[in-house]
């Protein structure tokens, strides 16, 4: 984890720990002055263990929840990064051909592997350079019967192995080494997942299938699947060769890859690594291996005025665009380089990167001269002599990248657990005081000052947050333990990806820090909150704990606010006059010293000048204008005031808050004119400010966008919003609850029994409202969060619930290697077939794919973007049960009819999901503009549109050139639809298209099967494994890759449904920490009810009833605002992505609410049991 | 065999009733009874006896006043006999009925309806009303919300607050705070109303006005009042004074009083 929200984690760490200094020396410093108040402070601490013990447990669950995050961001990290070192191991740089396999020689010659050794010849930061074969190929074991359709085979130059392990690779138990430079001709070095697969051992001899027939060789040793041969992220067996043996195989000359190890700073797992070493490795190869003219002919074309042009206002485009931040340095830099008079070392390594290529083929249609195109796509097929791939630093990269959104969207989430925590902190210091408040009003009295107390309560309060700092990181490394383990175990099965449990000092650091702060800074916020203690109030134990100060009068205020603004001039006129008068030195140095006080008396005055508009600013009058002008500020340019126009969506969100409740205290004057009494004013005054908000911010998330247009907004606003609107429905609650109690009376309070317990049930919490508020507030808050996330996480279970959506009715998806085509595979089945029969299949199909370049012909700039053919056979057209969302009503109104007339007319096309921009939004999105899409077809938009005319060529290098090829689009496929093989953009169409487009013949490289008994898939997927093993036929049961991806995806759920629980343990424990006060608070008035004839269990029933009464309102609330806002998040999902439906997982929901229903009455029995244990005597004995 | 408790337990509960509302003969005027009652109180360090051998009758429409020092056992006998306290040994009974067999629930029950309570601190729920202060009691005898109501402000009225009804507990005086604690004491019309200092939180002037509640109660109404207090001012005014010392009764002397206070 590097970044969270943005923030480098190292800054975080520092800025983080740096403040908790800060505020541990503050206090430190403070409490050296006032020892006494310190030893005040302290003494409660061991004097009410059980108390203090209480305390740390509340306040600990905010450092829980961060902690865990991190950790569990870590652990996620580490395992990819393990799994990247582990397949990769000493790999740093990988060197390839720029030739498409299927339209040229796609190995690197022994003088290409030459030209690069000579460059490095000197270069003492590289260790290895060591070319290699690595094929995937079908691979048998004669003596088992057994077969891997597709294995990772390696050939390797034994006399290069420097650098790579120096001939030595682990063995199987990981410790000792095996020698391969014994690798000779005929014989090979297995991994351990292919001795498994195939179930051979050492003399075992294993099988090779090639274009040119089998080759047998023996197994002279078994190793552990790491560097050379870990196999990759799908083909987990894999065997070593010499790369002679696989040369003669494959009749091949020169290599398939050349790979480079560089000397590293840090070794991971025995790997060493440097990120900068390999980098710059790779951009001196990449300078070394550009072919000098292409390059000097790309330069020039590109500094013609045109192309310049254009690519300059693209420039400008990109930056105009937040989300694109990290390109547009390098094509800013890329702009500046083509302003030199040579094409520099920087220039050629900016070109040869992808991302620019990308916007160099975009631009390419945008000029108009035919001859600058051609010499401009020419130049860019022609750059390289090889592609340098900095694999390792690439794939850390990504470890990296998916990692740290995956903490980012626990953070998010975890956040409302985090303000649900600092709630309970808050909660737990305003119980403290109220049960200090004789206390403290007695002190009071005796002559302590209010700033004494804020001290003692400050001085207490920093010692809670330290133990609940310390006690919460321990448990959210622990809680973040168990939820690993629980990942560790759901993909158990998964050869993909290993986790273990790892968190950084970093992390841990950040957790710690960021805990103690925020709970430090609620504490000063309860302790200043004390400190407006009103003394007689105390003392008699009145009804209102705190009453408000008295306002000074604007006079006083303002005469306050200038003695302030004064003050420097005096105090500086004094330090002058001190430093003049030549008092002694240390007195002199003393003043001079003072003038730093600077930074204090600025935020002093900053704060008198708050308080002198604060009265104003609670008027409301004032207030307006802010939030107007806010609001305002935050539109979109197209849409607000000309200059004054942030697009903005926090803005408008704050200020249309401040707007609200402002209007609301404008309303509370206005009833106060007309002469309504206070309990009026406020109940319709808040109310008014409770229900503008819940509809504001309930509304539909593209509710306004028509006011202000389409707005920027991040994470934040989705936890503003959710948060605020939580917190509107309790503000309505909490001003209207003797509406809820009269309702409560009037229906269940009339039963005989219970009532006096009713009665009891709700006068206590309806008489502190703070209290009952923040509660149910938290309450809320947590069941809110579940629900949003049950939610969600049942709309994208669409596939695993019509899985024919996405299987198109196929049961088998068999791929095979393009060198080994099959010819009619129901004649391959009848041969070769030993338990497989033809009347197994019902039907057989088979698809190809070609890459090619597309242009939509109406569309405004005719530009040519990437796509894919798959170009299917009839049996494949008319045969798929994939559905149409989109459809050309001339050619039919069903999916059927549809897809029968493309078998019928090659020159109709259907187009993919993807196409018209209809992608999963949480997914990654696919790369820059240079991937063909389709305009004017709204993806929410379902229904009937016109076709549409593409025209489509191949890509340079890659096929007949000069083709052009013109297809009519007339459908757009369901997004689900055939999305369980890798994505891309795909346009479906009759196989005749590839005799058009490619010069070479294009195999049928899928195939597809329905089964007559789809019962047997699993059994059937082997057998053809097994029957075309000739042609290296991977296959899968399509409704097991299925229910292996709902695996994976309900183990993630699962996993953060855990760590939302640890919220939910915050809001249980909250009802538990007021249930527990409420019992040593009222252990006269239990005495009392005792004496007048409350039996034991009516004590119990009445502290029950109140836990429940907050829970169930807690999760009605939370219920009701959870669902309308899921289905907001579904309204703005399903715009992009049809086919979702919402729903409620009602079960889901019920045992969740259950759950925390039931744990939060058991956590209230126990101090419901004891206080009905209270015998009444004694109770009544003490005041 | 469950009936047959069922019907015991109706028929005690219909004797007690009888006899504590003295239908049943006017010549039964015996209301609370110890007999030889001991109890210790054990801190764990040490054990104080507060009951030592404690025996005492008090009869119906009585004012008594159990006096003493600090510390002599009156607040312990005063919660023994009310049944806010076990004895260790000994008898306590009220109406007959001997508290120690009595389950924690049937007391409580026992309680609510025929025993009222005073305490010096007046313990109103702070959360309620004066009103509702007083309907509490009535609810939990099983009355209606209207008849609690009604009866509630009868007895507030007859206390002298028939117009701070609405009125939270700490927005009353100290004074006026018993007075609504004594009105929820009389709110069921109870055989016994015990009071634990009931002056004791009172400046003299107050005192002497609740002293004249309780003794314009007892000599109209016939209501039955055990008071502990170490005043003698409260003392005079009571029928009988019963004195303490180290948990034994030393003194037991009727007083013929009808000095009334105003």
């Amino acid at each position: 984890m590097e970044k969270l929200f943005g923030i480098p984690m190292s800054d975080l760490a520092i800025w983080l720990s740096s403040l908790m200094g800060i505020i541990l020396a503050g206090g430190f410093v403070l409490g050296l002055r006032n020892r006494v108040l310190v030893k005040l402070a302290l003494r409660n601490l061991p004097r009410r263990k059980a108390q203090t013990v209480l305390i740390i447990l509340g306040l600990m669950l905010g450092t829980t929840i961060i902690m865990a995050a991190l950790a569990i961001g870590d652990s996620i990290n580490k395992g990819i990064r393990l799994q990247v070192l582990y397949s990769l191991g000493e790999t740093d740089i990988r060197l390839t051909s720029p030739v498409f396999s299927r339209f040229g020689n796609n190995y690197i010659s022994d003088d290409m592997l030459d030209k690069v050794r000579s460059h490095l010849k000197d270069d003492d930061r590289v260790d290895g350079i060591l070319p290699l074969i690595r094929e995937n190929m079908p691979v048998i074991s004669e003596r088992t019967n057994r077969t891997i359709s597709r294995a990772a085979v390696v050939g390797i130059a034994l006399d290069s192995l420097n650098g790579f392990g120096n001939g030595l690779i682990q063995a199987e138990d990981g410790e000792e080494l095996i020698d391969i430079t014994a690798l000779q001709d005929g014989l090979t070095i297995i991994n351990r997942p292919m001795a498994n697969e195939l179930d051979v051992g050492i003399g075992d001899r294993i099988t090779l299938v090639s274009t040119l027939g089998r080759s047998e060789h023996e197994i002279i040793n078994i190793a552990k699947p790491v560097g050379l041969i870990a196999g990759t992220e799908s083909i987990r067996s894999s065997a070593l060769f010499n790369v002679g043996t696989l040369k003669r195989i494959l009749d091949r000359q020169g290599y398939r890859m050349i790979e480079i190890s560089v000397k590293g700073d840090y070794v991971v797992e025995g790997v060493t690594h440097s990120e900068d070493i390999s980098k710059a490795v790779a951009n001196t190869l990449k300078v070394a291996l550009v072919n000098d003219d292409a390059a000097d002919t790309l330069f020039r074309v590109l500094k013609t005025k045109e192309v310049f042009e254009a690519l300059k206002s693209e420039v400008s485009k990109r930056e105009a665009d937040s989300q694109r931040q990290d390109n547009e340095n390098e094509l800013s830099d890329f702009l500046a380089e083509l302003g030199k008079e040579m094409p520099s070392d920087r220039f050629i390594i900016l070109s040869t990167d992808t991302a620019t290529t990308a916007v160099i083929m975009g631009l390419a249609e945008e000029v108009e001269d035919p001859v600058v195109v051609q010499s401009l796509l020419l130049a860019v097929s022609e750059l390289v002599e090889l592609n340098v791939d900095p694999i390792k630093n690439r794939s850390l990269e990504f470890a990296t990248l998916i990692s740290s959104a995956i903490v980012v969207f626990f953070t998010i989430f975890g956040s409302f657990s985090i303000i649900v925590g600092l709630l309970l902190i808050f909660l737990v210091f305003v119980m403290l005081a109220a049960s200090r408040t004789t206390e403290m009003g007695i002190a009071r009295a005796i002559g302590m000052k209010r700033r004494h107390l804020v001290q003692m309560f400050t001085y207490e309060g920093l010692v809670y947050s330290l133990g609940a700092s310390v006690v919460g990181t321990g448990f959210g490394l622990l809680a973040s333990m168990l939820l690993i383990q629980m990942m560790i175990r759901a993909f158990a099965d998964s050869d993909e990806v290993t986790f273990f449990f790892s968190v950084t000092p970093r992390s841990v650091v950040v957790a710690f820090s960021a805990g103690f702060v925020l709970t430090a800074l609620t504490v000063g916020v309860s302790a200043f909150r004390v400190s407006k203690l009103n003394i007689v109030v105390a003392i008699r134990g009145l009804s209102q704990e705190f009453v408000s100060e008295e306002i000074p009068s604007s006079w006083k205020r303002t005469k306050t606010v200038l003695k302030w603004v004064l003050g420097p001039f005096t105090f500086g006129y004094d330090t002058w006059r001190i430093w003049r008068s030549g008092q002694g030195i240390f007195l002199r140095i003393l003043a001079l010293l003072s003038l730093f006080l600077v930074v204090p008396w600025i935020v002093t005055l900053a704060w008198k000048v708050f308080k002198l508009v604060q009265p104003w600013l609670a008027s409301g009058w004032l207030l307006l204008p802010v939030g107007v002008v806010l609001t305002l500020g935050g539109f979109d340019p197209e849409k607000g005031i000309e200059g004054f126009a942030y697009d903005n969506a926090a803005m408008v969100t704050i200020g249309a808050t401040v707007a609200i409740i402002s209007l609301g205290l404008i309303l509370r004057r206005f009833i106060a004119y007309l002469g309504y009494g206070e309990e009026f004013q406020k109940r319709v005054s808040m109310t008014f400010i409770g229900i503008s908000l819940l509809t504001f911010f309930g509304l539909p998330f593209d509710a306004l966008d028509g006011l202000t247009g389409e707005l920027e907004g991040g994470p934040e606003l989705f936890i503003l919003g959710g948060v605020s609107l939580v917190a509107a429905a309790v503000w309505i609650v909490m001003h209207n609850a003797d509406v809820l109690v009269w309702i409560v009376s009037k229906t269940i309070g009339r039963w005989g029994s219970l009532r006096p317990v009713i009665k009891m049930a709700i006068a206590y919490p309806m008489s502190a409202r703070l209290r009952t508020g923040l509660t149910l507030a938290m309450f809320s808050l947590v069941i809110f969060t579940m629900m949003i996330f049950a939610i969600l996480t049942n709309l994208g279970d669409v596939v695993g619930d019509n899985p024919d959506m996405a299987s198109g009715g196929f049961d088998i998806r068999g791929t095979i290697k393009a060198e080994l085509p099959i010819d009619d595979p129901w004649a391959v089945i009848e041969s070769r077939g030993k338990s497989l029969s033809v009347s197994d299949f019902e039907v057989i199909t088979a698809q190809a794919r070609l890459p090619v370049e597309v242009r939509q012909d109406d569309a405004g700039s005719p530009v040519y973007k990437r796509a894919r053919i798959r170009a299917s056979d009839e049996a494949w057209i008319t045969n798929n049960r994939y559905q149409l969302t989109h459809w050309d009503p001339l050619y039919g109104s069903t999916s059927t009819e549809i897809w029968a007339l493309l078998a019928a007319d090659p020159k109709l096309a259907i187009v993919g999901a993807e196409v018209i921009g209809a992608t999963d939004n949480f997914g990654p999105q696919p790369e820059g503009n240079s991937v063909f899409r389709i305009e004017g077809i709204k993806p929410g938009e379902r229904g009937e549109i016109g076709g549409v005319d593409i025209t489509m060529r191949p890509p340079i290098g890659q096929g007949l050139q000069g083709a052009l090829v013109k297809r009519k689009v007339i459908g757009v496929l369901d997004q689900f639809a055939d999305s369980l093989e890798n994505p891309g953009t795909d346009i479906y169409m009759h196989y005749s298209v590839l005799g058009d487009l490619s010069d070479k013949p294009v195999p049928f490289v899928e195939y597809k099967f329905r089964l007559t008994d789809p019962l047997r898939a699993g059994e059937i997927t082997r057998l053809l494994e097994t029957t075309f093993i000739e042609n290296g036929m991977r296959a899968h049961s399509i409704n097991e890759v299925i229910a292996e991806n709902r695996a994976q995806g309900d183990a993630f759920n699962q996993l953060f449904q855990g760590f939302m629980g640890l919220g939910l343990l915050v809001g249980v424990a909250a009802l538990g920490v007021v249930a527990f006060r409420a019992v040593v608070e009222r252990r006269q008035s239990v005495g009392m009810l005792r004496a007048i004839g409350y039996k034991a269990r009516m004590v119990q029933l009445q502290l029950l009833m109140e836990s429940g009464f907050v829970a169930v309102l807690g999760s009605l609330l939370g219920v009701g605002l959870g669902t309308l806002i899921a289905w907001n998040i579904f309204k703005s999902i399903s715009k992009e992505s049809p086919g979702m439906t919402f729903s409620v997982p009602a079960s889901n929901i019920i045992v969740i609410i259950l759950i925390t229903l039931m744990f939060s009455l058991l956590n209230t029995l126990l101090p419901a049991w004891q206080a009905s244990k209270i015998t009444p005597s004694e109770a009544l004995r003490y005041e | 065999m469950f009936n047959i408790f069922l019907y015991t337990a109706h028929f005690t509960s219909c004797l007690s009733q009888l006899i504590i509302t003295g239908k049943m003969s006017n010549e039964i005027s015996l209301i609370a009874a110890a007999e030889n009652v001991f109890k210790t109180y054990n801190t764990g360090k040490i054990s104080v006896q507060a009951l030592n051998g404690i025996n005492l009758n008090i009869m119906r429409g009585e004012m008594v006043a159990i006096m003493g020092p600090s510390g002599c056992g009156k607040t312990t006998l005063l919660n023994c006999m009310s049944g806010l306290d076990s004895v260790d040994s000994g008898d306590v009974s009220i109406a007959g009925q001997v508290l120690r067999t009595m389950s924690d629930d049937s007391l409580s029950e026992y309680r609510a309806k025929y025993m009222g309570f005073v305490f010096q601190f007046y313990n109103l729920l702070p959360v309620l009303s004066a009103l509702e202060n007083v309907e509490l009691p009535l609810i939990l005898a099983g009355a209606s919300q209207k008849e609690a109501t009604e009866r509630a402000k009868e007895k507030l009225s007859l206390v002298g607050l028939g117009d701070r009804f609405e009125h939270l507990p700490a927005e009353l005086s100290g004074g006026q705070q018993q007075r609504v604690s004594i009105a929820r004491s009389l709110a069921n019309d109870p055989a016994i109303v015990w009071a634990d200092e009931p002056t004791g939180n009172l400046d003299s002037a107050n005192a002497l006005e609740i002293m004249d509640l309780l003794k314009r109660l007892n000599q109209a109404h016939g209501q039955t009042f055990v008071l502990v207090t170490h005043s003698d001012e409260v003392g005079k005014l009571a029928d009988r004074v019963v004195q303490m010392s180290d948990g034994v009764i030393i003194g037991d002397g009727k007083r013929i009083s009808n000095r009334r206070l105003s």
